[in-house]
């Protein structure tokens, strides 16, 4: 992601000298083209990842796999071949590139968007050091930056994300409705969802997810811009 | 237009170390998120469905499903994390070695 998302943005604005401020559009694009690439070997893995997480461990199905971890996955992934061949591991593509595009996007944006800003007010008016073309944003401003982008992002998308789950685990036909989600397209399944449980059910989980994204993203970026300047001086 | 392989690179390894390294911190978080996103009715709160996995499975049980993220470059249902670096990086080499071929032979697609 992002590979994907530094590597647009130099195909978009090559010629932008470093420090300066790309456009907001251009910011959008790049974000969003990592996050097209990025679906195609995540919906198998979202969708292995799901199912074991909501099989209940004592229950029949898919669950009650003793041994390692490796052992419960290879299991896992064993039956869903065996119930629904390649397809069954591609179960809800089309809400996964849905909510990733967008999320990433706005992730990707906010992040560059709230770092380049805090900076501005940190170091303002500090002279820069000979050889500096522009100021290096502190560890804290890195970090809020971060923690923002994922709190942000997972908000915009998170009623997406519930269709993608409900699409990708749920088994048998719904409750006055003789398809099972994972045969209805996205509109259905939020459809479905909305006249069952209200709207709160796109809110559901949102708390823990906002708790989590916030530390997160502030760890992830952290290392990421630390790890950048680490590889760039050898 | 050629691609500089090790901005690549280096953006692959940074990307790549900083995903794993957050991955496992909230995991449990993701656990819950989906169990209250499927069984709407099961769980009052984020809470409960915490302890009834607690209670059902044990601390360990709240990873459970870890791998497959892992695997597919460190991503644990959250936008945020890097993904799929490796098959990015694939396209990327591929992309780098048809401009290059281009470049040697001259050749107009």
């Amino acid at each position: 992601m992002f590979v994907g998302e530094s590597t647009a943005m130099r195909f978009l604005e090559p010629d932008r000298a470093k420090g300066e401020m790309s456009s907001t559009t251009n910011q959008f694009i790049a974000g969003s083209v990592g996050g097209l690439l990025q679906c195609i070997a995540l919906v198998p893995s979202e969708v292995v990842k799901c199912t074991m997480q909501t099989t209940n461990l004592h229950g029949t199905d898919l669950s009650t796999v003793q041994g390692s971890a490796f052992h419960q996955t290879t299991v896992t992934i064993r039956k869903i071949f065996q119930k629904e061949g390649i397809r069954g591991f591609y179960k809800g593509f089309g809400p996964t590139a849905l909510r990733d595009i967008p999320s990433i996007g706005f992730y990707f944006f906010t992040y560059t968007r709230s770092r380049d800003w805090m900076g501005k007010i940190e170091l303002g008016d500090t002279p820069l050091e000979p050889g500096q073309t522009h100021h290096e944003p502190s560890s804290g401003v890195t970090m809020i930056a971060g923690g923002l982008a994922g709190t942000i992002s997972w908000v915009v998308v998170y009623p997406i994300d519930v269709i993608k789950t409900v699409t990708q685990v749920s088994k048998g036909p719904v409750l006055g409705n003789p398809k099972a989600y994972s045969d209805m397209n996205s509109l259905e399944v939020g459809r479905t969802l909305l006249r069952h449980h209200g709207v709160q059910i796109f809110f559901r989980g949102l708390g823990p997810t906002v708790l989590r994204a916030f530390p997160v993203n502030a760890t992830t970026f952290f290392f990421y811009e630390k790890f950048k300047k680490l590889l760039h001086t050898d | 237009m050629a691609f500089d392989m090790t901005v690549v690179k280096r953006e692959f390894l940074a990307g790549g170390t900083a995903g794993a390294i957050g991955i496992f911190v909230g995991f449990p978080m993701d656990l819950i998120k989906t169990q209250i996103q499927t069984f709407p009715n099961r769980f009052p709160s984020a809470w409960s469905c915490l302890k009834h996995q607690i209670h059902e499975g044990g601390f360990m049980g709240l990873f459970r499903g870890c791998i497959p993220p892992t695997v597919s470059q460190g991503r644990c249902l959250d936008p945020s994390y890097p993904s799929l670096r490796q098959l990015q990086l694939t396209y990327l080499t591929f992309s780098y070695f048809v401009t290059r071929f281009n470049q040697q032979f001259d050749v107009c697609w």
